[in-house]
């Protein structure tokens, strides 16, 4: 063969057009599946195109076209050496025819087929089952002969509905068999989820592509650029064009709308149609074809559909569908004569179907057993969990920001964290939608951080905290202490009425729904509401066992939420003033028993006490007598009525004379008892309750009456306990006085007491005895004791002895006595001349007079002024708190032996 | 302590009997205890708090007890057990009926099951304490109320 210029050159743009049409079904097959395998799809278009290449030139070829076997497959031009123009030309041709045919089956089984295997089917289809089919129906071509069985018998396929489309649909369909449909293509009900692809813009565009790439695949099929191309584009275009009309409008009216998948199954499935009789068929007769490929395709995909045989784009309805109704098409309406192979339309017709058989049963069994034995080994599909994430990711470890977007959600949905955020690519939809979507995660985590906060308060508040809505049921959330007050029971939506009511008495929720209606009137204010509140304190059932149950003391208030002034809810505060209550009554009770008690308290005051405390141990006694006669059950009951009587009127006649009416009243109130119930005909055992209260009552008067003289007499106990005390604090400070006051002037010192005040000394006399006696145990001391060395010295011992007595007569008798030095009376005499006084007159002093200027003021015989002596005030205060109470001193003394004093003051009255 | 009040307690008991057994029980004539409880073999108190302070208690020997826990769950010799259970049932029976008929003033303890004699029971009542004989079936039983 030897080309023109002009043929070379169109061969060369109608392999170009060809290639082009691959990136047609690029296009068209990641526009239709979901987006997640959108790149798998595609990366598998331009994988096939290797892959075939290098099969077709490896091997295919030879079998295509090399010198034939018995016309089954070619012997030779295997690795084929490119020696001419021509078989340069024809094998790139051919090559594209090749790999555009294992394309194809990209489409259908698309989103389960792994990667490998796919590469596998692609070597089978472009090494072996391509090329025999190929050379049943065009070996020979390369040199202008026909040596295939098929085509020696007339079968005639132009551009190739049977060779390329067909086989690419076998194939699928047997691939399609061994996969199995897509997860949850159909329902139960056999029923289809149509997949949302992730581009019908982009399958639109492919089809376009397609569409133009047909131009060189059926019109370069001339081999030729002849008068015949234009007419072959032609009724291709007008086959493609009735094809997707028909499909169009009768789908619009099968489903209602024109659907856009239709429309480009419709176009393919006519140009598919024409692809074998494009040359020998008239430009009506494209026209029909066209339109019935496109119902072919239309009815195969629904019976696949009802079959659940998923083909993910529709592939084998478009590619073999009307791939066999175009290669039927050949004989039914191409013309004889220019088909020129010698038969009529029934024999040809009947060629063409064998040809279809042939073709069917070749590479349907081929892929099919192959497929199954490998599937055994490896299986042909992915997993579940990688079908599910996509191939996009799985295979290619290539994602897309819409992916990435998924799985954040995915993640979001299964592990509940908020924190997650999706990743955002700027200038991009889907990354505008992550930002969006971003921000609402912010605020709905606001939202959870403040509702966490607020159920937070909910559970740790201690009031029963809720809402109540217009229709009075409870809100969702409410203060988990709620349920301690109302029980358990579904809280939320109850209606509030409803479950409080058997919690309370009946009568409490009578004037409740007029109160609700009041509550959500906005035209009342709230103090009216405050005032009409009938749960303002409630008694409230707590929901526990029988027996262990117990009320509680309840406070509903109600705080009304307005929107644009009207109520839309009422917040309820529930509040538990059991304690409040108590406490209130309790106090009421305290302040009852205190009255009673003083009550009592005047009404016995003027009794003598040995008088009263014998009438209560009677009381007492008598009391118990009662008791046993009717505990004892030995007597009949007229018989205890009578004992008791006899028992009772002595003891009132004790009562009358000590004057305590309130008990001889008491006492006759139960005579009467007694007496109504002896002329009481059939008297019963319950008839006694009325006199066995007022017994008990009366002998708790008497208990009380035991008590509260008990009380006064602890009282007085106490009291006479306190002067004791006083008396033994008095005598244990003067000793501590005496011995602090000796070791500061380095003097021994003993003191002894007998201070007979106990039970005399009353408490303003007690005060008055500390002063006077501390004045002179300081007064012996400073100016009495001597040093130890010098008492040694004048052969006494040399711890000083002062001695305090007292006595209580008519009179305190009251002695101080110190065996110190005594008084030194001139030694007062040269004091008194310091001080001024007269020296004649100091020189005929007696001893009472110098005893006399010793209580005179400001004399001290002490060298220097301490905190205990040297004011020279002791013996004057002494001297002169006496004279205040008629009281007097004496003094006797003698000068290095003693000194005393003894004071007489007569007893208060 | 009203006589409706201690008249409600009596009847509840005596209610008891005839409603379990059909056979009504009597009661003696109440008198007024103070000094050594009037304690059998088996005691069922139930103690009282609140703004009403006290408490009450049934106390039986075991003759009656037996013939009433034959008469309820058909047990012909019924161990210690069984009689104390049947003492806390007659006890919650009492307290349920407090707690219904009576308001917030009586705040009801679960009661408590004593078994032998406790010298110290009279501590947990408010004097006075009215003692009431029940009588049934020629058995006797105490019903003791001491409440403020």
């Amino acid at each position: 063969m030897h080309p023109t210029p002009v043929d070379v050159l169109w061969i060369l743009i109608a392999s170009a057009l060809v290639f082009v049409m691959r990136l047609g079904f690029a296009m068209l097959e990641s526009g239709l599946v979901r987006s997640k395998n959108s790149i798998n799809v595609s990366a598998k278009v331009l994988t096939d195109l290797g892959v075939a290449l290098i099969a077709f030139w490896v091997v295919g070829f030879g079998i295509m076209f090399g010198t034939s076997w018995k016309g089954l497959w070619g012997t030779n031009d295997f690795l084929l050496d490119f020696g001419s123009l021509w078989t340069s030309l024809f094998f790139l041709f051919h090559a594209m025819f090749a790999s555009t045919g294992a394309t194809i089956v990209s489409g259908a089984v698309a989103e389960r087929i792994r990667f490998s295997s796919y590469l596998l089917i692609t070597l089978l289809f472009a090494a072996v089952i391509y090329p025999v089919l190929g050379h049943w129906v065009w070996g020979g071509s390369l040199t202008g002969t026909t040596v295939g069985w098929l085509g020696k018998l007339g079968f005639r396929d132009f551009a190739g509905s049977t060779v390329v489309h067909s086989t690419g649909g076998w194939v699928s369909l047997a691939v399609i068999l061994i996969l199995g449909p897509r997860q949850g293509h159909y329902n139960q009900d056999g029923s289809v989820n149509r997949v949302t692809g992730a581009g019908l813009q982009t399958s639109i565009f492919g089809t376009i592509l397609l569409w133009f790439g047909w131009f060189g695949f059926n019109g370069g099929s001339t081999l030729a650029l002849n008068d015949q191309v234009p007419a072959i584009i032609l009724k291709t275009s007008f086959s493609g064009a009735a094809g997707m009309l028909t499909a169009l409008f009768l789908g619009w009216r099968l489903r209602g709308y024109p659907d856009v998948s239709l429309l480009i199954n419709g176009a393919l499935a006519g140009l598919v149609g024409a692809t074998a009789s494009a040359p020998w068929i008239s430009t009506g007769s494209s026209l029909i074809v066209g339109a019935i490929s496109a119902l072919v395709m239309l009815a195969l995909e629904y019976l696949l559909d009802r079959w659940r045989i998923d083909d993910a784009v529709t592939a084998i309805p478009v590619h073999l569908g009307a791939g066999i109704w175009g290669t039927l098409a050949v004989g039914l309406f191409g013309d004889p004569h220019l088909l020129d192979t010698g038969l009529n339309w029934e024999q040809q017709t009947l060629i063409q179907l064998l040809g279809i058989l042939a073709c069917g049963a070749w590479a349907f069994g081929v892929t099919w057993g192959v497929a199954f034995v490998v599937n055994r080994f490896r299986r042909f599909r992915v997993t579940s969990a990688d079908e599910a994430a996509g191939l996009n990711v799985i295979e290619h470890k290539a994602s897309t920001e819409l992916y990435d977007l998924f799985r954040t959600l995915e993640e979001q949905s299964r592990s509940g964290d908020l924190n997650l955020r999706a990743p955002v690519e700027p200038f991009t939809e889907v990354g505008q939608i992550a930002s969006q979507y971003n921000k609402v995660m912010d605020r709905l985590q606001e939202n959870l951080v403040a509702k966490a906060d607020y159920l937070s308060i909910l559970n740790n508040v201690h009031e029963g905290l809720f809402l109540i809505d217009s229709g009075g049921r409870i809100g969702p959330f409410y203060s988990s202490v709620l349920e301690e007050f109302l029980g358990s029971v579904p809280l939320a939506g109850a209606n509030f009425a409803q479950v409080l009511s058997p919690l309370v008495n009946p009568a409490v929720m009578e004037p409740w729904k007029d109160f609700h209606d009041v509550l959500f009137n906005s035209q009342i204010d709230e103090q009216a509401v405050a005032r009409l509140n009938p749960l303002r304190q409630v008694e409230l059932w707590t929901n526990n066992a029988p027996g262990s149950g117990t009320t509680r003391h309840a406070r509903f208030q109600f705080r009304r939420l307005t929107e644009n002034g009207q109520v839309v809810r009422v917040m309820v505060i529930l509040r538990d003033v059991s304690s409040e209550i108590e406490l209130q009554k309790n106090l009421e009770t305290q302040k009852t028993e205190r009255e009673s008690e003083m009550e009592l308290f005047y009404r016995i005051l003027h009794i003598a006490p040995e008088l009263l405390v014998d009438f209560l141990a009677g009381f007492d006694q008598k009391s118990r007598q009662i008791n046993l006669l009717m505990e004892a059950g030995q007597h009949t009951p007229q018989d205890v009525l009578k004992h008791t009587f006899r028992v009772l009127h002595g003891l009132k006649g004790e009562a009358s004379l000590l004057d305590l009416p309130f008990l001889v009243s008491s006492i006759h109130d139960i005579e009467n008892e007694i007496q109504a119930l002896e002329h009481k005909p059939d008297l019963q055992n319950s008839d006694f309750l009325s006199l066995a209260l007022k017994l008990g009552r009366f002998q708790e008067t008497g208990r009380e009456l035991s008590q509260l003289v008990q009380k006064l007499r602890n009282f007085q106990t106490n009291i006479a306990q306190a002067d004791v005390k006083a008396s033994h604090g008095l005598v244990s400070a003067l000793e501590g006085l005496a011995q602090r006051t000796a070791g500061k002037l380095g003097k021994m010192v003993s003191l002894k007491t007998s201070l007979n005040f106990e039970g005399t000394l009353a408490r303003e006399d007690l005060s008055f005895w500390q002063e006077i006696l501390a004045q002179l145990v300081k007064n012996a001391i400073v100016h009495g004791i001597e040093l130890p060395e010098e008492r040694l010295r004048h052969g006494k011992n040399k711890v000083g002895q002062i001695t305090l007595t007292a006595e209580v007569h008519d009179h305190y008798v009251v002695r101080a006595k110190d065996d110190g030095q005594g008084i030194d009376l001139e030694g007062l005499k040269k004091k008194a001349l310091e001080k001024g006084y007269d020296p004649q007159t100091v020189a005929h002093w007696s001893r009472s007079d110098v005893v006399r200027f010793l209580f005179t003021g400001g004399v001290s015989t002490a060298p220097t002024i301490t905190e205990d002596a040297g004011r020279g005030v002791g013996l004057s205060f002494v001297s002169s708190r006496l004279s205040e109470r008629g009281g007097r001193i004496a003094v006797s003394f003698h000068k290095g032996h003693y000194l005393e004093f003894v004071l007489t003051l007569p007893q208060r009255r | 302590m009203t006589e409706g009040e201690l008249k409600f307690f009596i009847d509840v008991v005596t209610e008891y009997f005839e409603q379990i057994t059909g056979e009504s029980a009597g009661m003696g004539i109440p008198y007024i205890k103070s000094e050594e409880p009037a304690v059998l073999s088996f005691t069922g108190l139930i103690g009282i708090s609140g703004p009403r302070k006290g408490a009450i208690y049934f106390t039986a020997e075991k003759a009656l007890l037996s013939s009433l826990t034959r008469e309820i769950l058909d047990l012909v010799d019924p161990d210690d057990d069984s009689l104390l259970d049947m003492v806390g049932e007659l006890t919650n029976t009492i307290a349920g009926n407090v707690r219904k008929s009576f308001g917030a003033d009586f705040l009801i303890s679960v009661p408590m099951l004593i078994k032998g004699k406790p010298t110290d029971i009279l501590m947990r009542l408010k004097p006075p304490v009215f003692i009431v004989p029940i009588l049934w079936r020629k058995e006797k039983a105490f019903l003791a109320v001491g409440l403020e």
